[in-house]
């Protein structure tokens, strides 16, 4: 537990500051074929603080927790804005505040189990799947999982602790077929510690059969025909559609440098049958996937309505972005590490549930495809996005059909939300990925399935 | 305790506690950082870091754990964590570390930073890209100043350190007129120093010419097998493919398509790729790899030929096959014989590549993507930039399908690359 009293150091507070003690715990076990190719666990910790002076940001971070060290990386903020204030001056700033003072930690409630423990799930997931798929090329296990923890005082008077976990078991299965190689792969887990997210391996049994019989459907997949087209894009892609296609363009620190969503605000951007919303800690009652109570620059976080009905509603903010734009502030600057400053960054970013039913969304296409899986994706300032397709099926006549080989789509997000004809009645979260601006950083995402038109890759 | 000696105690350490074989490394990062947002400088940053990883080898099984921290007590408490992790671990004959060579210590770069000089090239930067540039965005990027002392040891004695300085510049811009908006875009390059101008670095003005222009940008309607001209911004990600077929991963699983190709050719002769991790002519430098081996300056593929695979010591010993004897850092394409202005004179019918957005490649090798911050080119001449345009091709195959290599080159402080024109890419517009 890095759970610390810092109230004794708001006297050391000579302009707006924030002072951050964090930690950050990685586990990481590769299995290739059954082989330990990996197992390691590291610990990274340290202290931050930021200060604002006159409009200058100076930043300081150290590794060792010590109270004179926190005195001295106080000390060296303040000297590194007031270098800059030697050089320029920006105007003395006054940002919005919303204080709040919280403690929120998902430690697993039972017993935490060691390496060894860890690594022998893995060896009967692996044995699982040797035993059962002898035909497999390779097969490659990986456990990934973190546990960052907070502890945040700001000279505005906000001060929180959080203790925020995730696990995930990384199942990919390779095959060759008739001198061709195809790969596949699964992700299980979610929000919390390995010991609250993986009871026991046969759970994950069922999820590896359906991996294993999707990668055969692969093996015998056609190119897609490439081109404008009607596609579902199942639940599990319609979180990296809302994260990568709108979420990126609505961070204001894009809007400001003149990303396309600057000139749409309380303008009808999609159909209205997308809402799309960056909640902060909770959806439905339910906690979220990455849970933010109070962000990194001390602000009490709250849900931010993206698009509402189609009409694009606002931003997600930091403190200075929402000064420079004259809108309130929402919670959404975070760190990735102690030696990293607070970014805009996206939280839980879903696009909300229809009414349809998937089954009659696939019915109504009669040439097009049905979309499952990605691999990687990326956005661009005009909304231009794309998404590598690792798992798809064709539609032909309201039926699915063959398995379409790895491709990539694309499409400007807003035509595609306006292209947007049915939305599915479900939602699934995702929280495997790590967003890459700048800084890495877990970010949660959903979504339901959802029938559009986009641009699709292949012969 | 000094860091040398820091080492020294945790090789005792795991040797006393059972470790059979151990190895350590520690790495101490001080870095400086000028960051803008929005054509301002905003922030100033000064960080420090230590990494110390401790790996231990009991009965052929591997343990490792890592900690950011030097106090006597984090490090026995690490220790006793690379010893539980090793027990926990299942054995692996593989599982090995270098033998003996003789201890060397390397120093490179600049070893002090200056803050004002920092300062003064980054306010100059944004001020004439203000003025020159008035349609662009300068959305962020910084200059840093880094230090790096890392540190290695082993338990057969191996003791190398490397003490490293380096600047850093990177900026990310878009331009927009009206409504009327391009793609982000952005370049970064390692320096020794800060003795140029910013705005003269690596292939900047062009980008930023680019950039503006894209304003402009057309969609087109047509599909064809043509060429693609890919830039050095580009060249990176276009050889990341084949580079996965020659590493540790691809050769265990068994799955590399280069498996078999030592000293056959892969590629067009007209293709050398070389690894310079000592070389002068970069900013940064590689003395050592992660194993605790001198690395040397070698082609990975030379006239076409495959020289090389990029093998761990464990990969080696999991596949049988050779070490490689370089990290494969600081890598260059040799330049070719053929002016940019002239290969650009015989293209009929492609674009220009600059970014390439796209999914990671399949097994097989095969890409598509999204040609980003791009041209169209016909009968020899650029004619305007594309959008919305999507390439498509096989990463492997098209190493055999390159026509031409330009002599121009651009030196990225960690790579250097020149233009290359491949055929036969699929260009499809909407």
């Amino acid at each position: 537990m890095l759970k610390k009293d810092l109230s004794k150091f708001k006297n050391e507070f000579a302009e707006y500051t924030e002072l951050r003690v964090q930690e950050n715990r990685n586990i990481n076990i590769t299995l290739v074929n059954g082989d330990v190719m990996g197992n390691q666990s590291s610990v990274s910790s340290g202290i931050s603080a930021r200060v604002n002076k006159n409009g200058n940001w100076g930043f300081a971070s150290n590794p060792v927790i010590s109270d004179i060290e926190i005195e001295k990386v106080i000390l060296s903020a303040t000297e590194n804005a007031n270098f800059l204030g030697t050089k320029q001056s920006r105007g003395k700033v006054t940002f919005q505040k919303r204080i709040h003072k919280s403690e929120n930690e998902f430690y697993a409630k039972g017993e935490i189990k060691g390496q060894s423990e860890k690594i022998a799930f893995l060896k009967k997931i692996d044995s699982y799947i040797s035993e059962k798929y002898p035909d497999l090329l390779s097969r490659t296990i990986v456990l990934s999982a973190l546990d960052m923890e907070k502890n945040l005082i700001t000279s505005d008077g906000t001060e929180s602790y959080s203790m925020i976990p995730k696990a995930h078991i990384y199942v990919i299965l390779s095959k060759q077929s008739e001198g061709e190689n195809f790969e596949l792969y699964k992700v299980l887990g979610g929000s919390g510690q390995f010991e609250d997210v993986f009871k026991k391996p046969e759970d994950l049994f069922a999820d590896i059969d359906e991996c294993y019989k999707n990668l055969i459907d692969k093996t015998k997949g056609v190119h897609a025909n490439s081109g404008m087209k009607d596609v579902i894009l199942d639940a599990k892609l319609a979180g990296i559609l809302a994260h990568e296609a709108i979420g990126h363009t609505t961070e204001a620190d894009f809007v400001l440098s003149g990303s396309v969503a600057a000139d749409y605000l309380d303008q009808q951007v999609a159909s209205p049958l997308i809402s799309l919303v960056d909640f902060a800690n909770t959806y439905n009652g339910e906690t979220c996937p990455v849970p933010v109570y109070v962000d990194d620059e001390g602000t009490k976080a709250e849900d931010q309505v993206i698009i509402d009905k189609g009409v694009l509603k606002g931003y997600m903010h930091n403190k200075e972005s929402a000064l420079q734009l004259g809108q309130n502030i929402t919670g959404n600057a975070r760190a990735y590490s102690f030696a990293d400053e607070p970014i805009i960054r996206m939280r839980n970013t879903v696009i909300l549930p229809g009414k349809s039913k998937l089954a009659d969304m696939i019915a109504s296409i009669e040439d097009g495809y049905y979309l499952v899986q990605s691999s990687n994706g990326q956005a661009d300032s005009t909304s231009e996005f794309m998404f590598g397709i690792t798992l798809g099926y064709e539609i032909r006549n309201g039926k699915i059909g063959k398995a379409i080989k790895d491709t990539t789509i694309s499409g400007i997000a807003f035509d595609v939300l306006k292209s947007v004809t049915m939305v599915s009645d479900d939602m699934v979260w995702d929280c495997s990925g790590m967003c890459g601006k700048k800084q890495s950083i877990p970010v949660g995402m959903g979504g339901p399935a959802v029938k559009c038109k986009v641009n699709i890759g292949g012969r | 305790m000094k860091y040398k000696e820091i080492l020294d105690y945790c090789t005792a350490e795991m040797k006393s506690k059972g470790a059979d074989k151990s190895k350590c490394s520690l790495n101490l990062d001080e870095k400086r950082e000028l960051y803008f947002n929005n054509g301002k400088i905003s922030m100033f940053r000064t960080t420090y870091n230590a990494k110390l990883q401790l790996s231990a080898i009991i009965g052929d099984k591997l343990g490792t754990t890592s900690l950011n921290k030097l106090d006597k007590e984090s490090i026995d408490s690490a220790v006793e964590k690379a010893i539980s992790n090793s027990n926990a671990s299942q054995p692996d004959p593989a599982n090995d570390i270098s033998e003996f060579q003789p201890a060397e210590d390397f120093t490179s770069g600049v070893m002090a930073p200056d803050n004002d000089k920092m300062y003064f090239r980054l306010n100059e930067f944004l001020t004439h890209v203000k003025s020159a540039y008035p349609i662009t965005h300068f959305e962020e990027g910084g200059i840093s100043y880094i230090r790096s002392n890392y540190f290695f040891r082993n338990s057969n004695g191996v003791d190398y350190s490397h003490d490293q300085g380096l600047y850093q510049f990177m900026t990310m811009f878009t331009s927009k007129k009206d409504k009327k908006m391009s793609s982000f875009n952005y370049t970064y390059k390692l320096m020794k120093g800060l003795d140029e101008k910013l705005i003269d670095i690596v292939n900047l003005k062009a980008l930023l010419k680019q950039s503006a222009e894209e304003i402009d940008a057309r969609p087109f309607n047509q599909k064809f097998e043509g060429d693609i001209i890919i830039t050095p911004d580009c060249m990176g990600e276009m050889l990341s493919p084949m580079l996965g077929h020659l590493s540790d991963y691809s050769h265990i699983t068994g799955s590399s398509l280069l498996k078999d190709s030592i000293g056959k050719k892969i590629a067009s002769e007209k293709l050398t790729l070389r690894s310079n991790p000592l070389s002068d002519g970069f900013a940064v430098k590689s003395f050592f790899n992660d194993d605790g081996y001198k690395n040397v300056e070698m082609p990975i593929v030379e006239n076409g030929v495959l020289k090389t695979f990029l093998l761990s010591l464990k990969g080696s010993k999991k596949t049988g096959k050779e070490r490689a004897l370089t990290d494969g850092s600081n890598m260059s394409v040799d330049a070719g014989d053929i002016k940019l202005a002239d290969m650009i004179k015989n293209t009929k019918k492609g674009i220009m590549l600059a970014r390439f957005s796209g999914g990671n490649p399949n097994d097989n090798g095969d890409f598509s993507g999204i040609a980003k911050n791009s041209y169209y080119i016909e009968n020899g001449e650029i004619k305007y930039p594309v959008k919305e345009i999507m390439v498509s091709g096989n990463a492997l195959k098209m190493l055999n399908d390159i026509e031409e290599i330009s002599r121009e080159t651009v030196d990225y402080g960690f790579c250097k690359y020149p233009w290359v024109k491949i055929k036969n890419i699929t260009i499809s517009g909407k």
